[in-house]
């Protein structure tokens, strides 16, 4: 019930992700379904798919009605790929970490796509919630993972939002994760405000 | 015989006689301690988050989390196999963010360092090796019998100590 909810927030979140990246862009992006899974925190450094790769990753705790945690994170060679879409100089891999118009428009990306998902969520159910302060880092994925088990110290299971967004007709994979992590409290107020909304 | 190859995370713990390698990835403000004894060949690992189990609001929470109770608990059980003179080589305690994290856990890796240096102190545990602080994330492997700790970070070095 609270997963089929969540999933329904995502779809359409992901969505306006999806079609704000696309226009940024200028190019088609594909969404996958989102996958909503409950978790244990343990497992928060396991997650598939970004074990023990560099990545770039951005990164934003989420305020208002609705607090959690918000991560965009791609592998390095995609994130170069997606800062050469929209600067006019080619960037390399070094680039994006220590040449600042590189990391900006990177991190941009993600305040674009993490800022969509959320503001989707806040039209959607009428509630208030916005990022915090983001911050880009390339570092071990799981690393940067297992800091958001800080939101997590009073819980034994959260659930995971996580869908992946795929550059249409780049030969090879251009491929970007955005996960949501609701804060325990939060999953009951998304709850609360959809069923209100319902006759 | 198989070696043994044991991976941990987050509040996990594993303990290893004669040989074999313990494992940990996703190593932020977090801290990786080893507890050895190198002449009775035993060592255990843990991947500690937080400094302080005093801090926990709940009465049923994981003591292996928590820097104190995680490392009496090791101790304890390092000591039930048989284990004497114990080492520790200890690995983490990175800051990963500069700003997107709550107030009260912004200094958490170098606070865990502290919690687990103090403990280590007033158990006569003598700190052999470590890699701690920065600002990157670590990946931490220690193989048993050399006793020796392997340390990767995301610049792909691998740190011997």
């Amino acid at each position: 019930m609270e997963q089929d909810l969540l999933k329904e927030v995502a779809n359409i979140s992901t969505g306006y992700a999806a079609t704000a990246l696309s226009t940024l862009l200028q190019r088609q992006v594909a969404m996958n379904v989102p996958e909503i899974a409950l978790h244990e925190m343990e497992d928060l450094p396991r997650l598939s798919g970004y074990h023990h790769e560099v990545c770039a990753t951005v990164h934003a705790p989420i305020a208002g009605d609705v607090e959690g945690t918000m991560f965009f994170l791609t592998s390095m060679d995609t994130a170069v790929r997606l800062v050469n879409m929209v600067l006019p100089n080619v960037v390399n891999d070094l680039d994006v970490q220590t040449y600042p118009l590189a990391s900006s428009a990177f991190q941009e990306i993600g305040n674009i796509v993490i800022g969509s998902y959320v503001t989707a969520i806040g039209s959607l159910t009428s509630l208030t919630l916005y990022p915090l302060v983001t911050e880009l880092t390339i570092d071990i994925g799981s690393a940067v993972l297992a800091e958001a088990t800080y939101q997590l110290v009073e819980v034994d299971q959260f659930f995971l939002m996580e869908t992946a967004m795929r550059v249409k007709n780049e030969e090879e994979g251009m491929e970007g994760f955005l996960l949501f992590i609701p804060n325990e409290r939060a999953v009951s107020v998304l709850k609360r405000a959809l069923e209100r909304d319902r006759p | 015989m198989i070696e043994q190859r044991e991976t941990i995370s987050i509040g996990e713990w594993k303990v290893l006689s004669h040989t074999g390698t313990l494992r940990t990835c996703g190593l932020g403000s977090c801290v990786c301690v080893v507890l050895y004894d190198n002449t009775h060949m035993h060592a255990g690992m843990v991947h500690i988050m937080l400094p302080d189990s005093k801090q926990a609001r709940k009465t049923a929470f994981n003591p292996w989390r928590y820097a104190d109770t995680a490392l009496t608990l090791l101790h304890r059980e390092l000591v039930n196999q048989g284990a004497g003179n114990l080492q520790a080589k200890i690995a983490g305690g990175a800051q990963m963010f500069r700003h997107a994290m709550r107030q009260e856990y912004m200094q958490i890796g170098r606070r865990n360092v502290e919690a687990v240096t103090h403990w280590l102190e007033n158990a006569y545990i003598p700190v052999v090796a470590k890699d701690v602080g920065g600002a990157c994330g670590r990946t931490v492997e220690f193989t048993l019998p050399t006793f020796v700790m392997h340390v990767r970070t995301a610049s792909k070095t691998i740190k011997q100590i």
